[in-house]
């Protein structure tokens, strides 16, 4: 059996290129544009992990990430991100504190642009 | 009567200046907010692309046969971790806060900068001379934090102007007649030409091959928000001499 990746990011070449890879190591992989999106896959099928981005449109990574946790779903987490934690783009209405606090419920925090190598490896591990 | 009103209007003027003091204290502090703001915006724009060109480099490679190409992926990672560094400083520079004054041991405090440096570039033959003897006991009203960035930063410039494998960097303390002290770091490295002189504060100016140009300019911020003063002495191939004169007090 094929363990199963979702992918969501905003950004098209993002998902693209790394579902290409994953393909290739043997995964299967869907990937979501937004969080709503994510969630409605997650919803409907079971993943072994999820890459999540935080800034997206409609639903950001933090809200899926509290919705994963509010509704009791065990999904092992990367978060992918070009944000710099730790201070606040000023587009957002969420406190630091609150980042801080909802980003441990994920299961790593990786900075774009990441090391492929370690992503591999930590998906590995967190499909096991 | 007249020393009354000569009293209200000593304390009138000391209390103008206060007010302008602080006037200038915040208005650093949400100038420098705004540079924050936007430096973690432009970090974030800069970061996804730079993710997504970093895998599809990785996808290249793993497709690419002929070695001239592998060339070329290998300049775009390069490039892309290089890009990325140039980002992570941006936002230490636009990080920068109000300085938190404190009592500061400033000779413990340099000693263990310049030996932390020391150590980072321990496979070289450069001579560490301190000539610290001056400040011993003497505590420096001061951001630790940032006293610890500003000389970290010029004893690593003094380090990284040695290009040969021999040479010395000296950090020397003085204490100035009034309310200051002096430190100097000096190097005996490739020293700087007089057309550089003028652009070395200038931020994202470098002629390092892994600089951002940003170190001088965070020190020399760090150090006129202590009130304090920085200056060059350098000489092509005689090496350079940097002073920097701090305020043992603050001023009140």
């Amino acid at each position: 059996m094929k363990k199963k990746v979702l992918i969501a990011d905003d950004d098209n070449e993002m998902r693209d290129e790394i579902s290409g890879i994953l393909r290739d190591e043997g995964y299967e992989v869907k990937t979501a544009e937004n969080g709503l999106e994510a969630m409605k896959l997650i919803k409907k099928q079971k993943f072994d992990v999820l890459l999540l981005d935080l800034k997206m449109p409609v639903m950001t990574g933090f809200e899926v990430l509290k919705e994963l946790n509010e509704n009791k779903i065990k999904l092992n987490t990367i978060v992918l991100t070009g944000s710099t934690l730790g201070s606040s783009l000023p587009d957002e209405d969420i406190s630091n504190e609150e980042k801080m606090r909802i980003l441990k419920l994920a299961g790593s925090v990786m900075n774009k642009p990441f090391d492929i190598s370690r992503l591999l490896e930590k998906i590995k591990r967190q499909a096991e | 009567m007249k020393e009354a009103e000569q009293k209200l209007q000593k304390l009138y003027r000391e209390l103008e200046i206060k007010v302008a003091q602080r006037t200038m204290e915040l208005l650093a502090s949400k100038h420098l907010a705004d540079i924050g703001t936007l430096a973690a915006t432009v970090a974030h724009e800069l970061r996804n692309p730079l993710g997504v060109i970093n895998v599809a480099a990785y996808n290249l490679r793993k497709k690419a046969r002929d070695p001239g190409l592998i060339k070329h992926i290998s300049s775009i990672e390069k490039k892309v971790a290089e890009g990325s560094q140039i980002i992570n400083n941006l936002l230490v520079y636009s990080r920068m806060k109000m300085p938190q004054f404190g009592k500061n041991d400033i000779y413990s405090l340099l000693s263990e900068c310049a030996e932390a440096v020391k150590k980072h570039f321990g496979g070289r033959k450069i001579r560490l001379k301190k000539l610290l003897q001056p400040l011993k006991g003497m505590n420096v009203d001061a951001d630790a934090l940032q006293l610890r960035e500003i000389f970290t930063n010029l004893i690593t410039n003094a380090y990284q102007a040695i290009e040969d494998n021999r040479g010395v960097v000296e950090v020397s303390g003085s204490v100035k007649s009034g309310n200051g002290i002096a430190i100097s770091i000096k190097d005996t490295g490739t020293g700087i030409n007089k057309e550089d002189m003028a652009n070395i504060f200038k931020p994202f100016f470098t002629r390092k091959t892994k600089g951002t140009g940003l170190g001088l300019v965070i020190c020399r911020d760090l150090i006129n928000m202590h009130n304090g003063a920085i200056e060059v002495k350098s000489a092509p191939g005689k090496g350079s001499t940097f002073t920097v004169t701090i305020p043992i007090r603050r001023d009140k």
